[in-house]
């Protein structure tokens, strides 16, 4: 027997075609059809915080994946590849996804465009002690110059950086300061030595939480699935 | 040089200013697991907020092999002398 507490969760869609496009921004609080009996036993492991933002991350990928494909969510399963990124399978079917999850939000985002990947990132804006150390340790002189011309804040920078690395399959393991966002015309590019350049867009999904999204070609050698769909086994 | 009690305590402050809660008791076994808002930005802030307390600084390696908060107090102290 699996036991959870119905919370009510923020879940966000995003959809990469010919542009970037939010496909549903919902609450949800009556979830007990999405889940596969293995990702309630996996769920239930986690610390209560854990297990709440894990929810909204999962509950986000699989009502995009419903919508788009008309996959039901109990029938889709959200797995991860060796890099830890994550995608969706469906019987014989696998789709590339990104998912961020914070607090209560989740937020997904899948491409539909034949070269490009997508990543996304949610970051919940609070108080930051030692705010000024910051943003010395992992924004350079042009970042720290478009938050001084108020052109945007640290959390969308932030939350640019983290959809970058989700984008080059990358994860952690390059360091956040080595990213670097630049601001053209109104046009997000996101850069990092021996990277494929990445378009970027900043979404404000409500007051408290702001998204990244990024996307553009993957890094050569990148494990993913190209069309976000993928025939067999 | 820092005594080890003190150490603790003043890593502990760290742990309590930048998660915003007076009542977090750190722990040598404490994860990113055990805390509510422990992401990856906390994590940097955490870091950058040691430096400034301790007056040290840590190299990436040092902190991508971090396991636990225990680790993290015996790396300051080993950096203090």
């Amino acid at each position: 027997m699996v036991h959870h507490q119905p919370e009510q969760l923020h879940v966000f869609g995003v959809i990469l075609d010919t542009d970037v496009e939010l496909v549903f921004a919902s609450v949800v609080d009556n979830y007990e059809n999405w889940l596969t009996a293995t990702e309630y036993e996996q769920i239930n492991q986690l610390p209560p915080h854990r297990r709440r933002s894990r929810l909204a991350g999962q509950l986000a990928a699989k009502q995009l994946l419903h919508r788009i494909y008309a996959l039901p969510p109990h029938t889709t399963c959200i797995q991860h590849y060796p890099s830890g990124a994550p995608y969706g399978q469906a019987a014989e079917h696998c789709y590339d996804l990104s998912i961020s999850h914070s607090a209560a939000w989740g937020a997904a985002a899948l491409s539909l465009h034949p070269a490009y990947r997508v990543g996304i990132d949610l970051v919940k804006k609070r108080a930051i002690h030692y705010l000024d150390d910051l943003v010395a340790k992992t924004l350079d002189s042009s970042e720290q110059k478009l938050l001084a011309e108020h052109q945007t804040d640290f959390f969308a920078l932030w939350a640019l950086k983290e959809a970058a690395l989700k984008t080059w399959l990358v994860g952690m393991r390059l360091p956040i300061w080595d990213v670097h966002v630049r601001a053209l015309n109104g046009v997000y590019q996101i850069e990092a030595d021996g990277f494929p350049p990445l378009f970027g867009k900043i979404m404000e999904l409500s007051p408290q939480v702001v998204s990244g999204i990024t996307w553009g070609i993957a890094p050569p050698g990148a494990e993913w699935l190209p069309r976000g769909l993928h025939m067999g086994a | 040089m820092d005594s080890s009690a003190t150490t603790h305590n003043r890593l502990q402050t760290v742990f309590q200013t930048v998660f915003d809660d007076d009542n977090l008791t750190i722990f040598p076994d404490m994860t990113a697991n055990d805390v509510d808002g422990w992401d990856s930005m906390m994590h940097i802030n955490l870091i950058v907020a040691c430096e400034r307390e301790f007056g040290v600084k840590f190299a990436l390696s040092e902190i991508a092999e971090l396991p636990n908060v225990g680790a993290l107090e015996a790396l300051i102290v080993q950096k203090l002398g």
